[in-house]
């Protein structure tokens, strides 16, 4: 006790002794934290917007469709839409919302140009209690139940040279091989976060949806939303239960988008590649300054053990000087961060001009944001205190090594 | 009372094809209370037969027998164990832990042989007022001049109360007055707690004060005088 006590003084004094050396120390366990947490909690954060515009504001956490629909999205694989099926989905507590949707892909045609466009007939209230469609209004007004009517992502828009009034023309295929035409006047132009919804959707009233793919009472999917997102899997495997094994299946988001998982999983690991190219800098920046104070420390460490401080106790002292260092840096460097990241979630950075492009082109939408999520933080801290503590174990052995004559001499 | 006996001390180095007897068949014995200077010229073996007799080094052949434990026996543990409990040591260039006090320097060794604290505290004090540095107790060792940290040195020495302490050229870098009061005060240790003080120099008033002169020339003692008065 006396002995960790005079341990604890003498690394705190050593810390005073040498300031550069020490502000060196805790600079580098500082920045490495404070960047780490940031990349880790922007990254994090883009990747949860990405989800929350793909799925909270269109696919939904889970989907109900008929199992022949994930292997060929016609209309053909649609899958009755009556009151048993939506008895059984509303039946489940942990379900917020949901709505039937008919999507189909048709040739949308303009004045002057064409273009393949994703159409989703849905019902205008139950797509506003799933994704909050009516706040995506951008220009217009929303469409109506019983109207006949479309409202288009605004890069479609543009794209077509169409505003709220104009006309286009569906031209593709309906159930069982009909023939899918309609003309539609633009109700609304709609804004999402997500640059391919932007570009390809459009929507019309579930029940023109159906008129026009000669599908009555049908749907390809019916999306669901969750109180939590927690609980997708228990609730998939409800639902998917109670509407019975063999009729229709239902699917998770990350099922029904492999494309998006892999997406953020590839991001998630290019940014680790450079958090390890920092951590690996930072580690050459603390082994370093850890050799140097040993370095210049030679002779004293030598007369500590000459006069019988056992080598032991010497490479603690060190270590506890090393430990002093890196929680000064780790803890600073993570309260720094705090109102960083607090302020990226409540306050996100849209990207303008070549960054802005460059982010719409892998498919992200050009916000930066971050998340504010305590495991993250106490993770990276963890991860570099960690490492400057493994750093010291080589200049610990040497301590461990040492003799005392080794410094004495000359 | 013999506190060191010395047999046959032998220490040998390569120097490429080279083998240099730095100390060549070395017997010696220090009585308890004795104030012996060894002395020779430079390279003549002193620093590293001083080093050998503290354990800091192992002798190439024969034995170091400190109160009748062989100290070539010893793992480098166990020797820093030994050298904790029974020798002290007062370096040339001071040697004192810069971040802690005087007083807290003083303390050190017995801290690390888990004195009490009543203890360790009263002795720090005692040792500290005889050295005449009983109100600088709180200075680090960068506030205090050469002579007074080599003063503090010898406090440390004393401190845990070796049998013996060993001190290489203990007034090379300090001024004819820090020399002669340090001095002043060893030789007054060495009588008040009768412990043995073992010096290598060259400084002729440290001679001059010494108890017992050994010459080493070439690893080899020459002359082993005691001196009367």
């Amino acid at each position: 006790m006396q002995n960790l006590k005079l341990i604890i003084t003498m690394a705190w004094r050593n810390l005073w002794r040498n300031r550069v050396r020490t502000s060196i120390m805790i600079a580098a366990t500082l920045f490495a934290v404070f960047l780490a947490i940031i990349m880790r909690s922007v990254q994090e954060g883009v990747y949860e917007r990405q989800i929350q515009n793909m799925v909270s504001y269109y696919s939904g956490f889970l989907q109900v469709q008929n199992p022949a629909f994930s292997d060929e999205k016609t209309i053909d694989n649609s899958l009755i839409f009556d009151s048993d099926l939506e008895q059984k989905i509303t039946s489940i507590p942990e379900i917020t919302s949901y709505s039937p949707r008919i999507e189909s892909f048709a040739l949308a045609s303009s004045e002057e140009v064409s273009k393949g466009v994703m159409i989703t007939g849905s019902d205008p209230q139950l797509e506003d209690e799933l994704t909050g469609l009516k706040k995506r209004v951008l220009e217009g007004k929303y469409f109506t139940a019983d109207s006949e009517e479309l409202m288009l992502g605004k890069g479609l828009a543009k794209y077509l040279k169409v505003s709220p009034g104009d006309t286009v023309v569906f031209y593709g295929a309906g159930y069982h091989a009909s023939t899918a035409v309609g003309k539609y006047p633009v109700a609304a132009i709609l804004e999402f976060g997500a640059p391919q919804l932007n570009d390809n959707m459009v929507y019309i009233p579930l029940k023109a949806s159906q008129r026009l793919f000669s599908a009555q009472e049908m749907a390809t999917t019916v999306a669901v939303n969750l109180k939590s997102r927690k609980d997708m899997k228990e609730v998939q495997s409800e639902l998917q239960l109670a509407i019975g094994e063999t009729d229709n299946e239902v699917k998770n988001w990350e099922e029904l988008m492999p494309e998006l998982v892999n997406s953020i999983e590839g991001d998630r690991e290019s940014g680790k590649i450079m958090l390890y190219v920092l951590y690996m800098i930072i580690g050459f920046v603390i082994y370093g300054t850890l050799l140097m104070m040993i370095q210049e420390r030679k002779r004293e460490f030598s007369m500590l053990v000459a006069i019988g401080m056992k080598n032991k106790m010497l490479s603690l002292t060190l270590m506890v000087e090393c430990i002093i260092m890196t929680a000064i840096g780790a803890i600073f460097g993570s309260l720094l961060s705090i109102p960083i990241t607090s302020w990226l979630h409540n306050s996100p950075v849209k990207l303008e001009g070549g960054a802005g492009k460059a982010y719409e082109q892998v498919g992200f939408e050009p916000v930066i944001t971050a998340v504010t999520d305590p495991a993250l933080i106490s993770s990276q801290t963890w991860v570099v205190a960690i490492m400057s503590i493994v750093l010291s174990i080589y200049p610990m052995i040497k301590l461990l090594k040492m003799e005392p004559l080794e410094g004495l001499r000359g | 009372m013999k506190v060191i006996e010395i047999q046959n001390l032998h220490r040998h180095f390569q120097d490429g094809d080279q083998e240099i007897k730095a100390v060549n068949g070395v017997d010696l014995s220090f009585e308890k209370g004795e104030f012996a200077a060894i002395v020779g010229p430079s390279g003549s073996g002193k620093t590293t037969l001083l080093n050998m007799i503290g354990g800091l080094d192992q002798p190439s052949k024969g034995q170091i027998m400190v109160d009748g434990e062989n100290m070539s026996e010893l793992s480098p543990n166990q020797l820093i164990d030994f050298r904790l409990r029974n020798i002290g040591f007062v370096f040339q260039a001071y040697n004192l832990i810069p971040v802690l006090t005087a007083e807290e320097n003083v303390e050190f060794t017995m801290l690390l042989q888990k004195r009490p604290a009543e203890e360790r505290t009263a002795r720090t004090k005692e040792l500290l007022t005889k050295i005449g540095l009983g109100d600088r107790m709180k200075n680090r060792p960068g506030k205090l001049s050469g002579g007074q940290q080599q003063r503090v040195a010898v406090a440390r020495a004393l401190a845990p109360k070796p049998k013996f302490i060993l001190a290489d050229e203990p007034t090379a870098n300090l001024d004819s007055k820090s020399t002669e009061n340090l001095l002043d005060i060893m030789a007054e240790l060495n009588q008040e707690e009768g412990v043995t003080f073992i010096f290598s120099t060259h400084d002729q008033r440290v001679i001059d004060r010494a108890k017992r002169i050994i010459t080493l020339e070439d690893g080899k003692i020459v002359s082993d005088e005691r001196v009367e008065g």
